[in-house]
């Protein structure tokens, strides 16, 4: 019955359905305006550099670290490649490295040698810089040493030599093998290595990637996007019922009482 | 002598269109553009036409890195950098990330104008385009203005929207450098 005591032609089921639908769907509606929201700012949010450090999340994607590919000890400290990804000691150094050949100690800095570039560092594990080393000596490194207060490369040309600051290189005769103090492979410590693993993965899942697969659905596993497209078409219900329960009460506003 | 006769049957206008097409998105599909593309000797030759330049370091300390770090937008990692230069003409090579990969960028500058941009290195999937003349002989000439903006504008590459930025940035810091370098800090 309506309001003044007519019998309204608004079926009784419609602003029942339009009631629970809307209040089925508010989480998901939340949940979509937040994320939509959040991702409409995420270059301010900078999103994209926030990582997820959540171990149930990161076991949930399958986010593990790979077995690490070499470990060099210089100066008391250790460098590990894992991935792509150099640790000095429990912090990462760099990125994007295609190899780790070897690290040294030489003067003031510690020079790192993957096969195509050689990185300094300082001894509290602050990057100096990066240099290409394809640029100053043929073929790639492949053993890195030291000898007094040069830095010794071999690559596949021969042996090379440079100062500590690895501002030039030039060819060096080979001198007896005993005088160079080339670079070993060591084995972390499994302490180390757990501490590695947590760095890796955490750098695993950024904030926007997660954002982005809540939007989508594609965080919920496969029914995720079907959930999602449950939702959409819930949201145009909702939107098309009200329509018609507004439509339909107006009508019954305007008709002539008896 | 027998001739040999062939039928060459036409094909009807929609379908070479479908055949044009899908042609056209198996060539742009590929990605085919990761590769080194120049190496750091050959820029300085292309930059020092008649000499050899003498290299240079920079340090960058605190008051420097933050003006660097509000060019390019994200922390700047390493304590120095390298450059070449003689006379008024500085050379400048960076590593700088589009999406994922570092994008390897060789720039020259002379008078705080660029002369030279040149991809040196491209390891991204997509983007690859910026490495062709069209694209970096925008930026020959180009300066900054004092609010650090080119000062005319470089016509972006659809789908290659992250790796043309990555080169503004590296030109804006390039010039940034060598305006330092050239009046500030010599």
């Amino acid at each position: 019955m309506s309001r003044r005591g007519r019998p309204s032609r608004v079926p009784q089921w419609l602003p029942r359905m339009h009631r629970w639908l809307g209040l089925g769907s508010l989480v998901f509606i939340l949940l979509l305006s937040c994320t939509g929201i959040a991702l409409n700012h995420s270059s301010d949010l900078q999103l994209e550099q926030r990582f997820i450090g959540a171990n149930w999340l990161l076991h949930w994607y399958g986010i593990d670290a790979p077995p690490p590919s070499a470990s060099f000890a210089a100066a008391g400290h250790t460098l590990t490649l894992i991935g792509e990804r150099l640790y000095f000691d429990d912090r990462e150094l760099a990125e994007n490295i295609d190899g780790l050949v070897g690290a040294v100690a030489v003067g003031e800095h510690i020079a790192v040698a993957t096969p195509t570039r050689v990185l300094m560092t300082t001894y509290d594990g602050r990057l100096i810089e990066q240099i290409d080393a394809r640029a100053m000596l043929p073929g790639e490194v492949i053993e890195l040493g030291r000898l007094g207060a040069d830095i010794i490369y071999r690559s596949e040309a021969g042996l090379y030599r440079s100062d500590e600051d690895a501002l030039r290189i030039a060819p060096r005769a080979e001198p007896s093998a005993k005088a160079i103090e080339w670079s070993h492979a060591v084995t972390a410590t499994s302490e180390q290595l757990a501490g590695l693993e947590r760095l890796y993965r955490g750098r695993g899942l950024s904030v926007q990637r997660l954002l982005l697969d809540v939007h989508s659905g594609r965080a919920f596993a496969r029914l995720g996007p079907w959930l999602m497209d449950v939702v959409g078409v819930t949201l145009v219900a909702i939107s098309l019922f009200g329509l018609l329960l507004w439509w339909r009460r107006k009508h019954d506003s305007q008709r002539p009482s008896r | 002598m027998k001739m040999i006769t062939t039928t060459v049957r036409t094909l009807p206008a929609w379908r070479s269109g479908v055949i044009f097409i899908g042609l056209l998105l198996a060539s742009t599909a590929h990605s085919g553009g990761q590769g080194r593309y120049m190496d750091i000797a050959v820029f300085l030759q292309t930059a020092f036409a008649a000499a050899e330049p003498g290299m240079s370091t920079l340090w960058i300390d605190d008051e420097l890195r933050a003006p660097i770090e509000e060019l390019l937008g994200h922390p700047f990692d390493g304590l120095r950098v390298r450059y070449w230069r003689d006379g008024g003409r500085t050379a400048w090579v960076f590593d700088e990330i589009g999406k994922e990969q570092p994008i390897t960028i060789g720039v020259s500058v002379k008078d705080d104008a660029v002369e030279i941009v040149r991809v040196l290195e491209f390891r991204e999937v997509r983007g690859w385009e910026i490495r062709h003349p069209f694209f970096t002989d925008q930026f020959t000439g180009v300066q900054v203005t004092a609010e650090q903006r080119f000062n005319r504008s470089i016509d972006g590459i659809t789908g290659a929207t992250l790796s043309v930025a990555a080169v503004s940035r590296v030109v804006r810091l390039a010039l940034f450098l060598s305006h330092y370098t050239e009046h500030e800090h010599s």
